[in-house]
């Protein structure tokens, strides 16, 4: 088999394995279903016009889909401090829920939300990563952290994120 | 000593070396409020996983091939857009070298040259820099787009050494010298070099310019007339003409 083919057949595979996750983690950052679901298709095509895996393709695809969110988060604050005056939060969306959740969950998905939101984005990032069981190093290096000090904040950003949910009803 | 809540999340995460792990599962055996401590962040752990699926939305299906086929697509629009840059640069520069084109005196003007230079001399980007005629130089030569015609003047004769001419197929008039003192000074007919000292020149003069003149302290001793080419020089294998320096130069009969 030659590299190409090699090539073709790893893209597949990741393909395969890593787009679900990529883009639950991006939808869960930006709430917006369908520009996660672009973001994460531009990952791909990107890693598909390099024509070599990287070494660590999982944080690849994160550290370029996080940058592609904050282009297209920059892009749209711009459109709307030119344009509408809303809140760039506004403009990236807070989808509805899944036509098969009820209205509790609804509410409890909004309370999530809400409390994630009250989370800097780092902070989100790093817990919505190990939620999809990237190690503190694949962490660290999709976002350019310290490996020794991805513990203690993930450790911060996993309390406030809880006292924000406490502070909620439907906490518990 | 009790481990701290990092050590315990990292317990929970699997993140501590073997050493360690066996360390703090020693002590969580004996220690029944450490113990205690590390199932209330196991808890949380399956709390915050519960809590943040209730955000997912369903996959949507993107075939692998989808991004295959816009991948390629980039890949032609880029190749064609390349195409296109390559074929503006090369329709931009023909058109700047149009003697009167519109776009050649855009180039002049961008370049600062002295409204008095002819029309058809415009000197390239990398002489650009100084409005003066006179332009001294530490590298010596100049080069400048021909006109119909072109006069080289030398304004006085080097005691020794040679002046090489040879025609080229491109649109530039380019005129270099072996010594650094050497001046060049663009004129309404094509340029005057000031040699500073002895030393050989070559120039370079588009096969498509005639007439073209070339004067050595006011003697005329290469011309192009009509496609005729008289000259007092030799012409080597390749079709360089040679001209050696005299102090006592004279025109060609």
């Amino acid at each position: 088999m030659n590299p190409p083919d090699t090539f073709e057949a790893d893209f597949r595979r990741v393909f395969d394995e890593r787009f679900p996750a990529l883009f639950r983690y991006l939808d869960r950052l930006c709430a917006d279903p369908d520009l996660a679901a672009d973001l994460a298709q531009e990952a791909f095509v990107r890693l598909y016009e390099r024509k070599t895996m990287p070494l660590e393709v999982r944080t690849w695809l994160v550290a370029v889909s996080s940058n592609l969110l904050r282009d297209e988060r920059r892009r749209r604050s711009r459109r709307r401090r030119l344009l509408l005056g809303r809140a760039a939060s506004d403009l990236m969306g807070d989808s509805e829920p899944s036509p098969d959740a009820g209205p509790l969950r609804a509410e409890v998905r909004q309370m999530v939300r809400a409390a994630l939101d009250t989370l800097p984005e780092r902070d989100a990032q790093l817990l919505l990563l190990r939620e999809e069981g990237l190690s503190y190093r694949e962490i660290a290096l999709a976002l350019g952290l310290n490996e020794v000090s991805v513990g203690t904040l993930l450790l911060r950003a996993r309390a406030a994120f809880q006292t924000a949910m406490e502070a909620r009803p439907y906490a518990s | 000593m009790h481990p701290d809540e990092s050590v315990l999340w990292r317990f929970v995460d699997e993140e501590l070396s073997t050493s360690v792990r066996e360390d703090v599962a020693r002590h969580l055996s004996d220690c029944a409020g450490c113990a205690g401590r590390l199932e209330e962040l196991r808890g949380s752990s399956v709390s915050i996983t519960r809590a943040l699926a209730t955000l997912d939305h369903d996959a949507p299906h993107v075939p692998v091939d989808a991004v295959r086929s816009i991948s390629r697509a980039r890949g032609r629009r880029r190749r064609s857009l390349a195409a296109a840059a390559v074929l503006l640069v090369v329709a931009s520069s023909a058109a700047a070298a149009l003697p009167g084109s519109p776009l050649r005196r855009i180039v002049q003007r961008w370049l600062g040259e002295p409204a008095r230079a002819p029309a058809s001399s415009t000197i390239k980007p990398d002489q650009a820099g100084s409005t003066k005629a006179e332009r001294p130089r530490t590298a010596s030569g100049i080069a400048f787009a021909a006109g119909e015609s072109v006069t080289v003047d030398f304004a006085a004769s080097p005691v020794t050494g040679e002046l090489r001419i040879r025609f080229a197929d491109g649109a530039d008039v380019i005129a270099t010298g072996s010594s650094a003192r050497t001046r060049y000074a663009l004129t309404g007919r094509g340029v005057t070099v000031t040699p500073g000292d002895s030393g050989s020149f070559d120039l370079e003069i588009p096969r498509r310019t005639d007439p073209v003149r070339v004067r050595i302290a006011g003697h005329v001793v290469f011309a192009k007339v009509n496609g005729r080419v008289t000259t007092e020089g030799t012409r080597d294998s390749s079709g360089t003409l040679h001209l050696r320096f005299s102090s006592h130069q004279r025109d060609l009969p």
